[in-house]
């Protein structure tokens, strides 16, 4: 959430070096996410799936249930660093760029809890440019901002929704550690942007 | 050794668990009622996190000061803050550090809870449609990225306003007169709809919907351009 931590294309891939055919890293995270939204998991392939798979290394096999042909098994730290590092930037600027609205917000949703009149939109901005100048609007930031930088933060939020995603698309192939270690290679953008 | 066989047990039969009740709930589920409970437990653990931030961040964004940082005369009871430091001082000391991690918790829970599932269901919905092969790759996430934004905070805005409004009022430890003026949620929802009626719990909604559409804009803009400059070799 906050911090919120915000969702989704979850399912893409940080290392996606080999693959050169690709119009973009956006686009094919985006196209393997609507893929696996649509495939549906009957308990019939699953089983399939699962023998298939079962002797493959459990951090490395293919939790995304994508085609393993377009998901290397070679997985590159840097992608992940590089994606985590983007996505926090990116989040605190974005969080930081949008904050004035959220000031707005709240100042209305607290004078509507106390009693006296409202003031209208243009007002309270106006209220707030005479009042407390350009540092009204940004009152605040730098807790919101600073969350999106820390980065074990921003793990455990990628992580908490990561995981809880792959337990419940792919329950059979939910394991502590695998999951964990997937958890860190497949940081995606889309879950940074949350 | 022993600890490598019980690990491996465990493991086995947490897939045997999940790999169980999947086939029993198979039939029933589609993958967006899957979705929509991970959202649920995502936003039910994330809470803990976010409430405490949020209330820092609602009681610096609701004072009502001036530019000499005296308090405004018109308004607040409320102390005034010079940062976010401060803030947090003020609070430790004067409410202590449970309300710092537990002021608003509740209401903070149920408020996340029904928006990360909004929000995947949303951007499920959507990656699904046709619209997505229409926009192409870059501008399809970022669309949908503030459609999903509106999607989750239009239902939830009412249950965050309650919030807001229980976070930004004070829980000082010694004051016994002012403890008794704190309001818990229910009885601001009760307040809430006696004053404005249904109306009342749509205040401030246009602001939070722009930042959520600009939000996403600027995040996924700079994440792109810092991805060009960091794996230039992905992109041609």
């Amino acid at each position: 959430m906050k911090s919120c931590i915000s969702f989704v294309g979850l399912l893409a891939v940080g290392n996606c070096d080999h693959i050169s055919q690709q119009r973009s890293p956006t686009h094919k995270r985006f196209r393997q996410f609507s893929k696996v939204s649509i495939s549906k998991h009957t308990s019939s392939n699953i089983l399939a799936e699962r023998s298939r798979r079962s002797n493959q290394h459990p951090a490395i096999y293919n939790i995304r249930g994508g085609d393993t042909s377009t998901s290397s098994t070679s997985l590159s730290v840097s992608a992940t660093m590089a994606s985590l590092f983007a996505g926090s930037i990116g989040g605190a600027i974005g969080v930081g760029i949008s904050y004035p609205f959220d000031t707005l917000s709240t100042k209305a949703q607290v004078s509507t809890g106390k009693e006296g009149q409202q003031l209208s939109l243009t007002k309270s901005i106006g209220r707030i440019w005479k009042n407390e100048g350009v540092r009204g609007f940004f009152e605040g930031v730098l807790v919101t901002v600073s969350i999106r930088l820390t980065i074990l933060i921003r793990i455990y939020d990628i992580c908490i929704t990561y995981l809880m995603y792959l337990f419940l698309m792919y329950p059979t192939h939910f394991s502590l550690p695998s999951l964990f270690i997937q958890c860190l290679y497949t940081i995606d953008c889309n879950i940074l942007l949350l | 050794m022993i600890g490598q066989a019980l690990i491996k047990s465990i493991q086995f039969a947490v897939n045997e668990i999940t790999f169980l009740w999947l086939e029993k709930n198979t039939t029933i589920q589609s993958n967006l009622i899957k979705m929509a409970i991970a959202g649920t437990l995502a936003g039910l653990l994330s809470s803990f996190v976010v409430s405490p931030i949020e209330l820092v961040k609602i009681r610096m964004q609701s004072q009502n000061k001036t530019v000499d940082k005296k308090k405004d005369d018109n308004a607040a009871d409320a102390e005034v803050f010079n940062n976010e430091i401060d803030c947090v001082r003020w609070m430790v000391k004067n409410e202590g550090w449970k309300a710092l991690f537990c002021h608003g918790l509740w209401i903070t829970i149920i408020r996340e809870i029904p928006s990360f599932a909004f929000y995947f269901v949303a951007y499920g919905m959507l990656a699904k449609s046709p619209i997505a092969d229409i926009l192409g790759g870059h501008a399809a996430p970022l669309l949908f990225g503030a459609m999903a934004g509106w999607a989750m905070w239009i239902p939830t805005y009412p249950i965050d306003i309650v919030k807001t409004i229980e976070q930004a009022q004070t829980t000082e430890k010694a004051d016994e007169k002012k403890k008794k003026d704190v309001l818990n949620s229910r009885q601001i929802t009760a307040k809430l709809y006696r004053a404005g009626g249904l109306r009342g719990f749509f205040d401030g909604l246009e602001p939070k919907l722009a930042r959520a559409a600009v939000k996403h804009a600027v995040t996924f803009y700079v994440y792109e351009v810092l991805m060009g400059f960091l794996r230039p070799h992905i992109r041609n």
